[in-house]
């Protein structure tokens, strides 16, 4: 048997691992799809690139709700990982990531401003990937910290 | 005038003895959570003052203190 140490530290190795992942294979996704209409030549590359990153991210996903499982089935490492100091940082990622698409929303407002053309889809692909990325960098940062 | 939280969590912990492991599963926090209150990074709440408090068997006043952010004096000089 484990000590509730040992399993803390084991669970945010995980948790740690699974967010950063999901992140980084979401922001994939949302890269190569606005990739795709920029380089007609490549797009069948780009689509594939784009599948994988899907595929991880959908992964990460799971393996987060196996982790909430793991919680569930143990009150006391389900107290130590989800204490007070873990939710204000994730009060705090949240409220970064939301900081986040609000700026790169107004970056946005200020190219089209000067009158460069800006697509939606690209203008709301970048705005979520950069605030999903810097809600989760965030959360692993502030829970080190 | 700006005060913070000071704290005597380390000396009362070691009066008993206790890690900082023994203590978080005491009050039901992670390690990391014992380590930045006791390192003042981390105010934490009353019901987790009063668990620590009880988990010492001290008060919270005894662990607890409102420190001048200039000097950050133990009023108890320990």
């Amino acid at each position: 048997m484990t000590t509730l140490s040992e399993r803390s530290q084991a669970f945010e190795r995980r948790r740690t691992h699974a967010l950063v992942t999901g992140a980084a294979a979401f922001a994939g996704w949302q890269i190569t799809e606005c990739l795709r209409p920029l380089a007609p030549d490549a797009r069948l590359p780009l689509a594939l690139l784009s599948l994988v990153a899907i595929a991880v991210w959908v992964a990460s996903l799971v393996r987060t709700l196996q982790l909430t499982r793991t919680l569930k089935g143990d009150p006391a490492l389900s107290s130590a990982m989800q204490d007070e100091r873990v939710r204000y940082a994730r009060l705090r990622a949240l409220a970064l990531g939301f900081w986040v698409v609000l700026l790169a929303q107004a970056v946005i407002l200020g190219v089209v401003g000067l009158g460069i053309v800006v697509p939606t889809m690209l203008a709301a692909r970048l705005s979520l990937a950069l605030g999903v990325v810097a809600a989760a960098v965030g959360f692993v940062a502030y829970e080190r910290a | 005038v700006e005060t913070s939280l000071g704290n005597r969590l380390r000396v009362e912990r070691a009066k008993r003895n206790l890690t900082q492991e023994a203590l978080a599963e005491l009050v039901g926090v992670s390690r990391k959570t014992i380590n930045t209150i006791e390192t003042g990074r981390f105010v934490p709440s009353t019901l987790v003052a009063l668990r620590m408090a009880r988990a010492l068997e001290v008060s919270v006043e005894d662990l607890f203190f409102l420190a001048d952010d200039a000097s950050g004096a133990d009023p108890s000089g320990t």
